[in-house]
């Protein structure tokens, strides 16, 4: 059972997705530069015992990271001390639930933006504009307006790390089927094209598209999702988008599977050799080398068709803190530039939450050793303004999930692209907190 | 939770239709296997009988274990392709290295002490509490005795998909939360291990019971000296069935621990799968791992068990 | 004859009465009330009467997800009443190494789902083994779609659900098929009655109770089927969500930060409602199968008392 809970989880809320099975070559010991931390950590107030969780970041690579913030931390304010807990990625909804309504939620907590959106509605997280409105100067705007809802004052989170995705050829399938690897598709029409030649040439064999598209695909076409409270992706650009994919596929140009598969189903197909295009973050290369030798030989990236999409992650303080201004002064500590900096250089292909570690890409890519994880970090970096969250927080996992599956019954044709986004909105609509 | 139904399971209901008496202990077999062609006994099968059951056994042998295999068979694995189609079974380049992997990663041998700890509490739990009270709602008339059944029928039924965070606040408000104990005490006693328990002792004859109680035995003697012999099969399914339970459990252990110094087998195995260094031979050893003391378990218990089937069960 | 005190019963099951009290009948009390309510998961709730009933009449995902998961249940009960039972068969005789099939026969109750679905999926892809065999020995001309279509994807996923009950359902009847007397058996094989002569009429009345038993476990587990699908649909729950059942609608509103507790607590009591079906015919079957014995046993313990 264990398994769903996470895949479904990190599919749907849209964060890091197959993106954050990122990984880096060994860039082991490296440790986070004791710094003199940003603005307010002025040593010697502080004192007490506050603890801090982080998602899914227990491993040989990063333990020793947050051990060493920790120490550096502790060195610098003598007489705190700082309980560092890693969670399971499995779970962790689940397990966030049970801090929040138990009232023990961490008081420095890595949430991505809509787990920080719920907490925040039931009034769990601290305001951190309230907080020290001028240390959020640090972060870069689309980072922080990420942790900003519509209709709540306040600002709910410094951002952390972000990411956003590229996408991937198999070149090998390219020559195979009769396509010129020199001319990957740069444009949606080309892509569509491409499709249905590679179909067509391999006889059902291999497939270049293999999603169903989602509100991110209608947001990359200029659809907008949720305006005054209310989701709006019935547009006439997302139908237009969605009917393309119904096309498409009625022309079994993509695999039968498409129907039940999710955000990181493509990039399993794959990792399997099933189908010669998917859209990861600069972690594919290692997925590949490591899973799948003879297709990471093949294997280029480029820039992805449209709107980037932009994955956040941050750190929240809890409202309920018995030691906020300890939380606070660790939570700006934890996310400064040195040691955001020293973080994306052992999550490579994420960039940094701070304005001045962006300014300066070379302070972090230069860490990275392997060519082709480089030149991955480089696109990325490069895509990286252009990038922007496409799901609104409002959009719950349940709405997703229903969303999707009136898509997929538009694409085997039991009903109108338009019909089923009227259905899908009307739901999502329904089931807002009135 | 070991008190709700999931999946295809709860076969723990074998000694329910069995009555007292019409059950001949088979005769233990000492000669070859197979009869002769002449001989008539159709207690044993022709030689070309027994091949085709062997070959039915490996084709069964094969579909139950092909997915243990493919497990077993990726955590070997080296540098090579692991979802490629077909999939190689055997692995190019066999190596350990995955199994050291999982014991750099997490404090295996400590995970799994609680576990074992957790899951002993709940086999041990569920063969005491079960039997007492299987014994007194199998054999014993009393008045309240369909309120009893009522409340243990029902809690079988009872969709366990949304009472997960009331049961954390019970644990928690007994100042169990974050305890290896909280994680146990609800697997204690499972419900439907009563009723297994219940129909078992159903099947030991009044009439000895009546015997031992004219000899002065008092109902702890009974239960000790009459009623274990007879139920040993079935308290070998239900320590299978709560261990296993207890032993795959994650998201209960997961919301009552805080600490992951405590965490069970199961959580701390899900560290394996973390956000930038997901190794699926890593994962798969993992699983490989977790499953090892489930298979040990099993074979142990399948001979007290099968023992109990071939013996009939009940000494009438 | 009456050979113990009146608390002596109660001594006995207090345990296990506290214990699925406290955790399981109350849990479950708790609800039942907040199925009144408009709860969600981190947000307290108001009062809402029935709402979250109605509202379920007009709801097309539970309409379809009750669909789903009766037809599961109709197609899972004479599978798994007789698979296993022809496992059991195969298993009993002490023959060499059967220790050894009879662990292995119990793989699939340990072997972990994500792993199996995905060698399912493998097996069932429209490029998989399964098609690939079929086009070759020329059965079909193009892929069937076992993993799109809504009706071969259940069946699929009724397939792996059977699979993994066999083992467990085959030791019910390991211990049915004990009471079967081998007697009867040479008397009928005496008689030139054949193999399957002897299984219809002698097997099968011999393990008619436990068989009556586990169609009623069987259909309260296919009422709570959800890992097969969920696995086999990616989460999805399929086109229009077609191949959703009760479980994963429930979980499907129930789960993450914004759940909407309030409404999948009614969805649970209903699916506890009609779960009742099939409880009620296991109590019904027990009854009967009961009776008789029972008289039986009451006769004789008169006797008891009386010589005693």
């Amino acid at each position: 059972m264990a398994g769903f809970t996470r895949r479904r989880l990190i599919a749907t809320t849209g964060i890091i997705g197959v993106a954050l099975s990122l990984g880096a070559c060994g860039m082991g010991g490296s440790t986070p530069a004791s710094t003199q931390g940003t603005g307010s950590t002025d040593s010697g107030e502080l004192s007490g015992e506050i603890t801090y969780q982080t998602w899914s970041l227990k491993n040989e690579r990063f333990t020793p990271y947050f051990e060493g913030l920790v120490a550096a931390f502790q060195d610098e304010n003598p007489g705190t001390t700082i309980k560092w807990t890693d969670q399971p990625g499995d779970g962790y909804a689940d397990k966030v639930m049970q801090q929040a309504t138990a009232s023990q939620l961490p008081d420095v907590i890595n949430v991505p933006p809509d787990f920080a959106f719920s907490l925040a509605e039931a009034g769990k997280l601290m305001d951190l504009r309230k907080a020290d409105a001028e240390a959020l100067d640090a972060y870069t705007e689309g980072g922080v307006q990420a942790y900003e809802f519509d209709g709540m004052e306040g600002s709910f989170g410094y951002p952390w790390y972000l990411g956003t995705d590229l996408n991937w050829w198999n070149t090998k399938a390219f020559t195979d089927f009769g396509l010129d690897p020199e001319k990957l598709p740069t444009t949606l029409d080309e892509m569509f094209e491409q499709s249905k030649t590679m179909a067509k040439n391999s006889n059902g064999k291999m497939f270049l598209m293999s999603s169903a598209p989602g509100i991110a695909e209608f947001y990359a076409a200029g659809s907008p999702l949720f305006a005054d409270g209310e989701f709006v992706f019935n547009s006439a650009e997302a139908v237009k988008v969605l009917q393309r994919y119904v096309d498409l596929y009625a022309e079994g140009a993509m695999p039968p599977e498409v129907l039940q598969s999710t955000y990181l189903g493509n990039s399993q197909l794959y990792l399997q050799g099933k189908v010669a295009w998917t859209n990861g973050s600069a972690s594919l290369p290692k997925d590949l080398a490591e899973q799948a030798p003879s297709i990471s030989e093949v294997t280029v990236p480029t820039p992805r068709i449209g709107t980037p999409p932009l994955f956040v992650q941050g750190i929240s303080v809890a409202a309920e803190s018995k030691n906020p201004a300890l939380a606070l002064a660790f939570a700006q500590f934890a996310t400064n530039n040195d040691n955001q900096v020293e973080f994306v250089k052992l999550a490579q292909g994420f960039l940094p939450g701070t304005k001045l570690a962006n300014e300066n890409p070379e302070s972090f890519t230069d860490a990275i050793e392997d060519p082709n994880m480089a030149e991955a970090a480089k696109l990325l970096a490069a895509q990286m303004p252009d990038a922007e969250v496409a799901a609104p927080v409002q959009f719950t996992d349940a709405m997703d999930t229903y969303t999707q599956q009136q898509i997929t019954a538009a694409m085997r044709g039991d009903l109108s692209a338009q019909d089923a986004l009227d259905k899908a909105v009307k739901y999502c609509n329904d089931n807002l907190p009135s | 939770m070991s008190t709700t139904i999931e999946g295809p399971l709860d076969p723990k209901t074998e000694l329910l239709t069995r009555e007292a008496g019409d059950v001949p202990p088979p005769k233990p077999y000492k000669e070859k296997p197979w009869r002769s062609r002449r001989a008539f006994d159709p207690r044993r099968p022709t030689f070309a009988g027994l091949m085709l059951r062997y070959l039915l056994l490996i084709v069964v042998l094969l579909i139950a274990v092909g997915p243990f295999i493919w497990q077993l068979s990726t955590s070997l694995k080296g540098n090579e392709d692991i979802y490629a189609f077909p999939p190689n079974i055997i692995p190019q380049d066999p190596t350990l290295s995955a199994y050291s992997q999982v014991n750099e990663v997490i404090p295996i041998y400590l995970y799994a002490w609680h576990s074992v700890l957790v899951a002993a509490a709940a086999v041990i739990g569920n063969i005491v509490f079960a039997t007492l009270a299987g014994y007194a709602v199998g054999t014993m008339r009393f008045k309240g005795k369909m309120i009893v059944m009522g409340i243990l029928f029902s809690v079988l039924l009872l969709p366990g998909e949304v009472t997960l965070l009331s049961q954390y606040v019970i644990i928690r408000n007994l100042g169990l939360a974050n305890s290896l104990a909280g994680v146990a005490l609800p697997g204690i006693v499972g419900a439907i291990n009563v009723l297994l328990m219940a129909t078992a002792c159903r099947g030991i004859p009044q009439g000895v019971l009546d015997a031992a109680t004219v000899d002065g035995a008092t109902t702890v003697q009974r239960i000790r000296h009459i009623v274990w012999p007879n139920v040993k099969g079935m308290v070998s399914v239900i320590a299978v069935f709560s261990f296993i339970g207890a032993w795959d459990d994650f998201l209960w252990p997961l919301i009552v621990l805080s600490d992951p110094e405590k965490y069970t087998l199961t959580v701390g195995m899900s560290y394996l799968n973390s956000t930038f260094a997901a190794d699926p031979r890593v994962i798969a050893a993992g699983t490989v791992i977790a499953l090892v003391p489930i298979i040990i378990v099993f074979a142990s218990a399948q001979r007290v068990f099968f023992k109990g089937v071939e013996a009939g069960g009940i000494k009438g | 004859m009456r050979s113990h005190r009146w608390y002596t019963p109660w001594i006995l099951v207090a345990p296990a009465v506290i214990w699925t009290v406290v955790f399981a009948l109350y849990p479950f009390l708790n609800t039942i009330i907040l199925s009144f309510t408009d709860t969600r998961a981190l947000t307290g709730g108001k009062w809402v009467g029935i709402e979250n009933y109605s509202r379920m009449l007009g709801d097309e995902q539970f309409g379809n997800a009750m669909l789903t998961t009766f037809i599961y249940v109709i197609a899972c009960v004479p599978l798994l009443a007789l698979l296993p039972l022809l496992l059991a068969m195969l298993v009993l005789k002490q023959i060499p190494f059967i220790s050894f099939f009879r662990t292995t026969a119990y793989f699939p109750v340990i072997a972990s789902v994500v792993a199996v679905s995905l060698i399912w999926m493998w097996m069932f892809d429209s490029r998989g083994i399964i098609n690939e065999t079929l086009q070759f020995l020329g059965v079909t001309d193009a892929p069937l779609p076992f993993l799109v279509d809504r009706w071969m994807l259940l069946a699929v996923s009724i397939g792996l659900t059977v699979w993994r009950g066999l083992g467990y359902y085959m030791v019910v009847y390991l211990a049915a098929l004990a009471n079967v007397s081998d007697e009867l058996h040479e008397a009928a094989a005496l008689d030139g009655a054949g193999t399957f002569s002897r299984f219809l009429h002698i097997t099968i009345p011999g393990v008619r109770g436990a068989m009556l038993l586990i169609t009623a476990l069987i259909a309260v587990s296919a009422m709570r089927i959800f890992s097969e699908l969920y696995m086999l649909t990616n989460g999805t729950g399929g086109p229009g969500g077609e191949n959703s059942s009760l479980v994963m609608v429930i979980k499907q509103f129930g789960s993450g930060l914004t759940g909407q507790v309030g409404y999948a607590s009614a969805l649970s009591v209903v699916l506890f409602l009609i779960t009742l079906v099939p409880l009620a015919f296991l109590g019904w079957i027990q009854n009967a199968g009961d009776r008789t014995p029972r008289e039986k046993k009451q006769t004789s313990r008169r006797k008891a008392g009386a010589t005693a």
